[in-house]
């Protein structure tokens, strides 16, 4: 009940719809109900002597024309029977199109919320979450509950109202053989909810396998590059056998507890039907019930057997969608990083001054410790430092993708906490270390922050980005397909495309990290000299390894554990011990050594 | 991009069913055993009618109850027999379904770690993945529960027929008139719901392939701060 509590808010805007599902669905199933009291009365009143005892059904006999007429004219009943199912299948029809255009709609709804919620989740979020398991949420938990609400929850309802049909005509038939003929049927329901409730784990398992394989997969044809220049096939293929094998036991497992459950709920109902048969040959025997009414009893019963065998059905869709909606729910109810709150939105030159900045991931441990240092606009500065010192994490802090623990971060004078996120993130241009093309042309993921970027200042970027030679020797130029459905990139290529969109968004601070270390040492010469000529239009942050990608920075920042150890230009550094002079002698050593070679 | 809009046929060719059969033929024992338990149980479905028929005419149109034990004895060994088919019936459905799933699943990744890499030069990851996941999970339900709800169908339907022509022929007829007009019936919506259900499967895979993207670029599209464009913009 709480997960279907849930369900609620999507129903927003199609509530009127899947009242009307529940409305035609409960119209076929009083047609449906009806099948039986013709038949009785044919065989009994009509037929036979015995006199109507509904009133509903006399006068519906006299509007006929009467039994004597009934009885000459036969077919004048087949027509009302055909009439009736005729009328059923209206219902029917229009259950089929309102429980569709109800659910596919909500369906479209939560697949564009999820959407648009994921798209504003914190950037911490989508560091630590498999993209597999994201899209299995997005995808199939979301079809699992457009079926549940297209199809079962409408069924359900249906279920119900033939159930109060049917129980209706039974009573006004005979109240005894309703007695037998219902007796089963609490035992049935509770039998059904006591099972699937202990089976509920099953489901949840199931589907976390299965969202495991979805990773397994993704992660597998994102890095199949990777995979096959390593030949790793085998590790891949070992890897993801365990996670469809696993799949594949906790979906048997689910099956043998169903097996169990239908044929026990089969053999029930099926006793339901015989104790009917058994009783009602008895009560007409006993001359306390006409064969008219037996007839109806077991067609009734028969109506009802096959509900309760969909009830399998039913609940294994409510278990699955149960599963599927606290999964839906567990992203939907992670608050969404505040974008616009109404922050200061000052001009940014790109005056930077960090204050005994502290910052920790976890609330516990530190991972940067008292950062302090101060940057003019204009200025270039480079990090450097050994993995895990916390150079990403320190430029992560200006577009505010995390913000700082303690003291303080100054852009040109205003405390960063208080400037607007999106505001911040405009004025940034940030190139990952792992660029991310979009299945776009060339053009567009070049001007994909501006799209009214005209195709002058796309060139000048790739030009900037030592990259406009390539595009060029491309068949369709700067109309080639990239990222996923396009051409093959070199990793190279591609942190040269994410430096062209970052230099096209001309934005007055740019952070660059580490994107640079798919670049061979010529283009990375090619790309700072280019850069050297925008120096003062932007504040620029440079992440690197290499000593020749940093030494023209006006200052230099070397990071260990957190913490500045070493700072200054690159002449000042290599005049003194330390990491920076360590590093500098290793590279120009292997660099002679090469020259050499 | 080519290989992902390629438009389908609307019609089932017989080569689908030869690749059916290439999937199911490792499990022909277990497949027969399920034909075989299909046919009871359709056999059995039909009996049921039946025995309301013996009851009535044995005990309510001759107004006697004698050999109303025999009749519950032999209603509850029916119900006992079909409980039992269902059992096993299900058990060993499921795990076709599962084992063939789990089989195609296997096959699909080795031949993908096979290709050349100019295969994922114009295919999206997330269309790969819709390929490997949903549509794997229909195939696999159709060759072990659609088939098999194939089987159960005929066999109820035949069993149901022969006691009806056996019953009275003359009744049998005019029930078994309709089929021809929903035997018609079938086949021109089958060719529309065919034409619908590979739409449903190509838009499946374009929104597996665009939250795909969108997903695994959010962290870019964060630094961008173009979080606001819909998701149906990346939808080809």
């Amino acid at each position: 009940m709480r997960q279907l509590k849930k369900l609620l808010p999507l129903l927003s805007g199609y509530r009127l719809t899947f009242i009307l599902a529940m409305i035609t669905v409960t119209l076929s199933q009083l047609f449906y109900a009806a099948g039986p009291i013709i038949l009785s009365t044919a065989i009994d009143s009509v037929i036979g002597s015995e006199p109507a005892t509904n009133p509903a059904t006399m006068r519906i006999m006299e509007f006929l024309g009467g039994r004597e007429v009934l009885r000459s004219s036969l077919w004048v009943l087949g027509l009302l029977i055909v009439a009736n199912t005729g009328l059923r299948g209206v219902f029917l029809y229009l259950k089929g199109y309102y429980s569709a255009k109800a659910s596919e709609n909500i369906s479209m709804n939560l697949r564009d919320r999820l959407y648009d919620h994921i798209q504003k989740l914190p950037y911490s979020y989508h560091v630590k979450t498999d993209t597999g398991d994201l899209i299995q949420r997005c995808t199939s938990d979301v079809e699992t509950i457009r079926r549940f609400l297209g199809v079962q929850l409408v069924e359900v309802a249906g279920s119900l109202s033939m159930l109060f049909f049917i129980l209706w005509s039974m009573l006004s038939l005979d109240r005894g053989m309703t007695l037998y003929s219902m007796v089963l049927v609490p035992v049935i329901f509770g039998f059904a909810y006591a099972f699937f409730k202990r089976i509920q784990r099953d489901f949840k398992e199931a589907d976390e396998d299965e969202a495991k394989l979805s990773t397994t997969l993704q992660e597998n044809l994102t890095g199949i590059r990777v995979v096959k220049a390593f030949a790793r096939e085998a590790f891949e293929l070992e890897k993801f056998d365990t996670r469809n094998l696993s799949y594949r036991n906790s979906v048997n497992k689910l099956i043998d507890n169903l097996a169990v459950y239908w044929s026990l709920s089969d053999f029930l109902s099926m006793f339901q039907v015989g104790l009917v048969i058994v009783a009602g040959s008895i009560m007409v025997v006993q001359g306390r019930i006409t064969i008219g009414v037996l007839v109806a009893f077991i067609s009734y019963v028969n109506m009802l057997i096959w509900p309760v065998r969909q009830l399998g059905r039913v609940l294994t869709d409510m278990g699955k969608a149960t599963v599927s909606i606290d999964r839906v729910d567990e992203i939907l109810s992670i608050p969404q990083e505040p974008l616009v709150v109404n922050g200061l939105e000052p001009e940014i030159r790109g005056e930077i001054e960090f204050k005994n900045v502290s910052f920790s991931y976890d609330g516990n441990r530190d991972v940067l410790h008292d950062i302090s240092f101060h940057l003019k606009k204009g200025d270039t500065v480079a990090i450097m430092g050994p993995t895990g010192a916390g150079k990403s994490t320190l430029v992560n802090l200006l577009p505010r993708l995390y913000d700082y623990t303690s003291g303080s971060i100054k852009v040109d004078g205003n405390e960063l906490k208080e400037i607007d996120r999106h505001w911040i993130r405009k004025n940034i241009a940030l190139v990952l270390q792992e660029p991310f093309l979009y299945a776009r042309t060339i053009k567009e993921n070049i001007r994909f922050t501006d799209p009214e970027k005209q195709d002058k200042s796309v060139f000048q970027a790739a030009k900037v980005a030592s990259i406009h030679n390539d595009i060029i020797s491309f068949d369709k130029k700067y109309e080639t397909m990239v990222g996923e459905r396009g051409v093959s990139l070199s990793g190279g290529q591609k942190q040269r495309m994410a430096i062209a969109r970052a230099i096209i968004a001309e934005t007055p601070i740019v952070i660059f990290d580490d994107s640079l270390s798919a670049v061979d040492t010529e283009t990375d010469m090619e790309i700072r000299k280019a850069l050297e000529k925008r120096k003062n239009i932007a504040t620029t942050f440079v992440i690197s390894h290499r000593i020749s990608t940093v030494s023209n920075a006006d200052k230099i920042i070397v990071l260990d554990k957190g913490r500045i150890i070493q700072s200054g230009t690159h002449s000042e550094l290599i005049s003194q011990e330390g990491l920076y002079r360590r590093i500098y002698d290793i590279q120009s050593s292997v660099e002679m050594d090469v020259l050499n070679a | 991009m080519d290989n992902i809009n390629t438009e389908t046929p609307n019609k089932i060719s017989v080569g689908i069913w030869k690749d059916f059969y290439t999937y199911l033929k490792p499990y022909k024992a277990s497949f027969l055993k399920l034909i075989v338990l299909m046919v009871l149980l359709g056999i059995m479905d039909a009996t049921f009618p039946l025995l309301s028929k013996y009851a009535i005419d044995e005990f309510v149109r001759r107004g006697s109850l004698d050999g109303l034990p025999l009749f519950i004895g032999m209603y509850l060994s029916a119900v006992l027999a079909l409980s039992l088919l269902i059992l096993v019936f299900i058990k060993i459905a499921g795990r076709l379904e599962t084992t063939i799933a789990h089989d195609i699943r296997r096959l699909g990744f080795i031949q993908l770690q096979e290709l050349p890499l100019s295969y994922y030069d114009n295919k999206a990851v997330g269309w790969l993945l819709a390929r490997m996941t949903s549509d794997i999970t229909r195939l696999s339900e159709t060759i072990s529960w659609g088939i098999v709800d194939l089987a159960w169908g005929l066999a109820i339907m035949t069993g149901i027929s022969i006691y009806m022509i056996i019953l009275n022929p003359f009744l049998a007829m005019i029930t078994l008139s309709v089929v021809p007009l929903l035997a018609v019936l079938s086949i021109v919506f089958q060719k529309k719901i065919l034409s619908a259900q590979r739409k449903i499967r190509k838009i499946n895979s374009q929104i597996t392939g665009a939250f795909n993207e969108d997903i695994q670029g959010a962290k870019t599209t964060k630094t961008l701060v173009r979080e606001e464009k819909t998701w149906r913009s990346s939808l080809t």
